[in-house]
């Protein structure tokens, strides 16, 4: 094989055999092709010149044998492809695709890297983007995924205990079997990780599930979010309330694609990358049981508050010029509080009384 | 009123016709198509109309062989077997009203799905008058999850400044029929 169209092909033969030895199962197989295919990807990278004028061939190339190589789990090779791709004149779409890469290669290095010292009760969530540095990053960016992180864990550990979905008021501690702590944040991207530790007052009673297997729950339904596999993820989790909670979440804690482009989970077993962008993650509708009412689509922006309302679905938004009663769906009650007396952007439909909420967000995001 | 003639597309040509999908490969797109066909009782010889543009030709998808219970329970995730088989089926139709072909499956990082390049094309700087392709496939349309909508969806994602044009292509099961925008 002499020119880049052979080489190139032969590497989308192996690459697409690699595929259907995944879907066999066959991991092995699946690991070897790869790395057969980002051999022969790489050496067609490799053949075009350094010239602008051999992009978008070129940069295009790179990314792909990068990715090959980073499907095998040849982490530095990928690196360097990579690299090799953003020397030269990468379009802008490639470049920031192929910076993507470079994010989720170094999440994995990290993870070999400190893996070992991860515990089976611990999970790491790492971030990356604009908004983070060397151990730093954007206190708001911050405080906000940890704490819609540790709602989808206590969450969790509810329906694992089989505890219908609670949506006000104090969690009884019998519910409460772990205590979350915080472990000290690595230096290398930003990443933290949670411990959950069984409850003095829990220690003596029968629990049917340890930590590692919060953290696999947890885990796999990151995973459906981030593959776009609602369905999955709908059949792992039947009640609506606690599917509700657990996408809407899951939602936010998303990257934006700006300031935050990439979030990392990782226990002991597997790690997850959810790259899914959170403005691509959509919220389940409403449950309408007012057949006879005609409702109008609404978005209003505004502050949130308890104003108007102590009822524990309804909440209040002040307006510059209104007020309006915001019907909250069983499930999103723990998205609509982590937003209280912010402004925010309200999606829904009007019923003439009340806005039935589909969709919340900062009205910083607008 | 103007009568589309009707023109075959055979599965089993997919390694054939399309340089990113091998013989290895083409028996396992293959069998995604029927099982999606399959799943809303169609037969081979299913007709399809495809939208680009401003006609409607009207394919025969064509394919040999029976669907087992074995063959099903292989493919029982059916949201990946729609994806898979919406692939298929776009990269035959792209190949037959285009002047592109499918040499390359976007990875990780991208929304894209291929990488295109027209038929036929210098052999070293390969991707330079590429195009990218963005497919969808819907297993049965209801109202919530339809072609048009799927396609309002990708337009918003795809990004505006990007330097390669664009296609995208939504394949449909149930009333089997797609649509192709280009952007």
């Amino acid at each position: 094989m002499s020119n880049v169209r052979e080489l190139h092909n032969e590497a989308m033969k192996l690459a697409q055999l690699a595929m259907v030895a995944h879907h066999e199962g066959n991991l092995e197989k699946t690991t070897t092709l790869a790395y057969q295919a980002y051999e022969y990807e790489s050496q067609a990278a490799d053949l075009i010149p350094h010239h602008a004028s051999s992009e978008p061939t070129r940069s295009i190339l790179y990314l792909s044998a990068a990715s090959l190589a980073y499907q095998c789990k040849e982490l530095h090779a990928a690196q360097r492809l990579v690299a090799q791709g953003l020397s030269g004149y990468p379009p802008s779409k490639t470049e920031q695709d192929l910076k993507n890469l470079y994010e989720q290669i170094e999440f994995q290095l990290h993870l070999q890297e400190r893996g070992e010292e991860l515990e089976d009760e611990a999970l790491q969530l790492s971030l990356q983007g604009k908004a983070v540095g060397p151990g730093m990053i954007l206190y708001s960016e911050f405080i906000s995924r940890i704490e819609k992180t540790r709602s989808l864990i206590d969450r969790t550990v509810q329906r694992l205990m089989h505890r219908n979905y609670q949506r006000a008021g104090r969690v009884a501690q019998i519910y409460k079997p772990f205590t979350q702590a915080l472990v000290i944040p690595d230096q290398h991207s930003f990443a933290i990780a949670f411990k959950l530790i069984r409850t003095e007052d829990h220690r003596q009673m029968p629990l049917f599930f340890d930590a590692a297997q919060v953290i696999d729950e947890f885990l796999t339904g990151i995973e459906h979010i981030s593959k776009s596999n609602e369905d999955k993820l709908k059949e792992r989790i039947p009640e609506q309330a606690y599917y509700r909670h657990f996408v809407s979440m899951a939602r936010d804690v998303a990257p934006d694609g700006e300031k935050v482009s990439l979030v990392g989970f990782a226990s002991t077993k597997q790690s997850v990358t959810l790259t899914r962008q959170r403005r691509d993650i959509v919220l389940p509708p409403p449950e309408s049981d007012e057949k006879d009412v005609k409702h109008t689509p609404i978005k209003v922006k505004g502050l949130l508050d308890y104003a108007t309302s102590r009822q524990k679905d309804i909440i209040g938004l002040t307006t510059d010029d209104s007020e309006y009663n915001v019907l909250v769906e069983e499930g999103l009650d723990d998205l609509v509080r982590s937003y209280f007396g912010q402004y925010v952007v309200i999606i829904g439909t009007y019923d003439g009384k009340n806005i039935h909420l589909t969709d919340i967000y900062s009205a910083d995001d607008e | 009123m103007k009568v589309n003639p009707t023109r075959t597309l055979a599965l089993e040509s997919l390694a054939d016709r399309v340089p990113v999908i091998p013989q290895g490969a083409a028996g396992f797109y293959k069998q995604n198509c029927v099982i999606c066909f399959h799943h809303n009782s169609h037969k081979s010889g299913v007709k399809l109309t495809a939208n680009y543009r401003d006609s409607n030709p009207i394919y025969e998808i064509c394919w040999s062989g029976e669907v087992t219970d074995q063959l099903v329970k292989c493919y029982a995730d059916l949201r990946r077997s729609t994806d898979n088989a919406a692939c298929a089926i776009a990269l035959l139709l792209l190949e037959e009203l285009t002047e592109f072909t499918g040499v390359e499956q976007a990875r990780t990082g991208t929304t894209i799905d291929y990488y295109l390049t027209p038929q036929s094309q210098d052999n070293n700087l390969i991707f330079n008058r590429a195009a990218r392709l963005e497919v969808s496939g819907i297993l049965e349309e209801n109202e919530n999850n339809t072609i048009d909508g799927r396609i309002r969806k990708k337009l918003r994602r795809l990004d505006r400044k990007s330097d390669l044009p664009a296609f995208i292509i939504i394949v449909e099961f149930s009333q089997p029929r797609s649509k192709m925008v280009k952007v």
